[in-house]
């Protein structure tokens, strides 16, 4: 019987999101390795143009499962929908988002299957003719190869860890289920913005950005003085910075914040969990000031400085100001 | 109303864990230190707010981990907490979270919890999966991310927003029992008070021995990840690399001109 490798489309808000055709990307790494079909999955209230999208785009098959009664995403409804679909002998591996609504249903989902649910993969690796999967752990220093002691095996995708693949095929086939089910246990009310993320910070040719590392609240005035010796700069922070109340929400880069991409980045104090390097990493060239020598940080940097914060600011603006004034003098004297 | 808060001790972030000679998995060595998971004590300290909000809540942590875990569940009682148990397990082993979800519903399946409560992930093992497959073995209702959470003990509701991407929250309705996993920012954790340190010892501790060690999941090797940019360490002195920083960034015209 031939296997199948299955993804689950994810549609956000009734918007279809990037990370499903990454997706697909890792179900064709993992075809490539274990000879299995590609099969997509889309549940929605209106699931057509999703599934003649993802069709047309990729050439895989569409499976689209729709429920009138569910306007937003529930997650009994998507682990019992998935259960009856995929409670068979076929499925290989289950692809889903590492996302807020891909890890809200896979871990039960598993259960339901009885299968492995591995989460957060940045990368696959064919070790000893056994599929094994890369993931993040102790915050970003380290890095883990999981292998599934199951059958199947759920796993969830790290955003921006496999190309967005999309390529003009012939158009899959595409099939039709309803499932008329009411949410039952969570009703889902409405979604809502709580605050505009700014675009100052999109616009920035260096954003400096500010960790946990900065240590107190009153120290981020130290990081204000050092960005005024640039001629185009935005303030920035870490999530951690603005749980505490020290920044607001708008100056949060990561998974929950924004996603930047200026020419230079500094990361002050920073010390790099994956959901702060995906809103950066697009960044051109990154600089990491961290006192930690293993901080993750320095694995997704240009130039990495291991020094205390505060104390290597202090130098820079001491020698800043020192060659300024050398250019001062220079071109007096030059003037003369 | 009776809450269940699930916590786990796991190493400080600053420090990082060697590797054992097979490089198959890390070693907990001397040098670590230990602390509470961060989204744990949100999880704790949500608790401990609708507690004090309402009559008759009680407040029970469960922690699995190794002997040395019972510190984050005395942790737990000078925040607050009524009564600990702890499951405690052989050593310190890449765990499979059905296997700790199994351990942790075993105990909860004794008392009929309104709410569970737990963080979004572990800081160190950041699976983000123990709270959805407990809640999945336990047969109630599970969101995830909840940045926002308001409970009305009597009518059995609980007004929940959860976080999703682009700053988005969604809110949702749900009736209790249930479960929650929640996401950092969602309060601001209290410290332990003196008064309750000292009672700690007072407080209802039961351990027992895991009897499960289920493996769906299993590590075969860890190590460095692999760097994605070149991660060039610049050397010498502070102000030697003060000063190289300067001229790298001069050279991109990021610095402001003199004059």
């Amino acid at each position: 019987m031939q296997k199948e490798i299955i993804v689950i489309a994810e549609i956000l808000n009734n918007n279809l999101r990037p990370i499903t055709f990454e997706l697909i990307a890792c179900a064709e790494e993992l075809a490539n390795l274990n000879s299995a079909d590609i099969k997509i999955i889309v549940i929605n209230c209106n699931p057509n143009k999703f599934a003649e999208e993802i069709s047309k785009k990729t050439g895989y098959d569409v499976l689209a499962v729709k429920t009138p009664l569910l306007k937003q995403y529930n997650s009994d409804a998507y682990k019992n929908i998935l259960k009856a679909i995929l409670s068979n002998d076929k499925s290989f591996f289950i692809c889903i988002g590492n996302t807020s609504q891909g890890l809200d249903f896979a871990p039960g989902l598993a259960v339901k299957l009885g299968c492995s649910c591995i989460t957060g993969i940045n990368g696959i690796i064919e070790k000893n003719n056994n599929t094994v999967f890369s993931r993040s752990v102790f915050g970003g220093k380290m890095n883990a190869l999981i292998e599934s002691k199951t059958d199947t095996a759920i796993l969830t995708v790290q955003p921006g860890c496999f190309k967005n693949r999309q390529k003009p095929e012939k158009p899959g086939k595409i099939t039709h289920v309803t499932q008329n089910d009411p949410p039952s246990r969570i009703q889902s009310k409405e979604i809502i913005k709580p605050e505009s993320v700014q675009s100052e910070l999109s616009d920035a040719k260096t954003i400096i950005a500010i960790g946990r590392g900065i240590e107190e609240a009153e120290n981020i005035m130290h990081v204000e003085k050092f960005s005024h010796l640039f001629n185009d700069v935005a303030i920035a922070c870490s999530r951690p910075v603005v749980d505490m109340g020290w920044m607001k929400y708008k100056h949060q880069v990561g998974i929950t914040g924004s996603e930047v991409s200026p020419e230079i980045y500094i990361a002050c104090g920073i010390s790099g969990s994956s959901q702060h390097i995906a809103g950066m990493n697009e960044s051109k060239f990154i600089i990491a000031i961290n006192s930690d020598p293993n901080a993750a940080i320095f694995n997704a940097s240009d130039i990495c400085i291991v020094e205390d914060l505060l104390s290597f600011l202090d130098s820079f603006e001491q020698n800043s100001n020192l060659k300024i004034k050398q250019n001062q003098t220079l071109d007096q004297s030059q003037n003369e | 109303m009776k809450i269940l808060v699930c916590i786990k001790q796991v190493p400080e972030s600053e420090l990082t864990p060697g590797t054992d000679e097979k490089k198959q998995w890390v070693t907990y060595g001397p040098h670590l230190k230990y602390k509470f998971n961060r989204f744990d004590e949100f999880a704790l300290e949500e608790a401990l707010l609708i507690q004090e909000t309402f009559d008759d809540v009680s407040i029970d942590v469960i922690t699995i981990g190794v002997e040395k875990a019972s510190e984050v569940i005395k942790r737990a009682f000078g925040m607050g907490a009524g009564k600990g148990i702890h499951v405690i397990t052989a050593e310190n082993e890449y765990n499979d979270p059905y296997n700790i979800a199994l351990l942790i519903a075993k105990e909860a399946k004794k008392e009929n919890y309104d709410l569970i409560l737990t963080g979004i992930m572990s800081e160190d093992m950041m699976q983000a999966q123990t709270g959805q497959m407990v809640a999945e073995i336990l047969n109630l209702p599970c969101s995830t991310g909840i940045i926002s959470l308001n409970t009305e003990p009597d009518s059995g509701v609980v007004f929940a927003e959860r976080e999703i991407e682009g700053g988005l929250r969604e809110k949702l309705e749900t009736k209790l029992p249930a479960l929650f996993t929640v996401q950092a920012g969602i309060n601001t954790p209290r410290y332990p008070t003196l008064s309750k340190i000292l009672k700690a010892d007072t407080k209802e501790l039961i351990s027992v021995y895991a009897k499960t060690n289920e493996k769906r999941q299993a590590a075969v090797s860890v190590g460095r990840p692999v760097k994605s940019r070149s991660g060039i360490f610049l050397t010498g002195s502070v102000d030697d690399k003060a000063k190289q920083l300067y001229t790298i960034l001069k050279d991109k015209n990021a610095i402001m001109k003199a004059g």
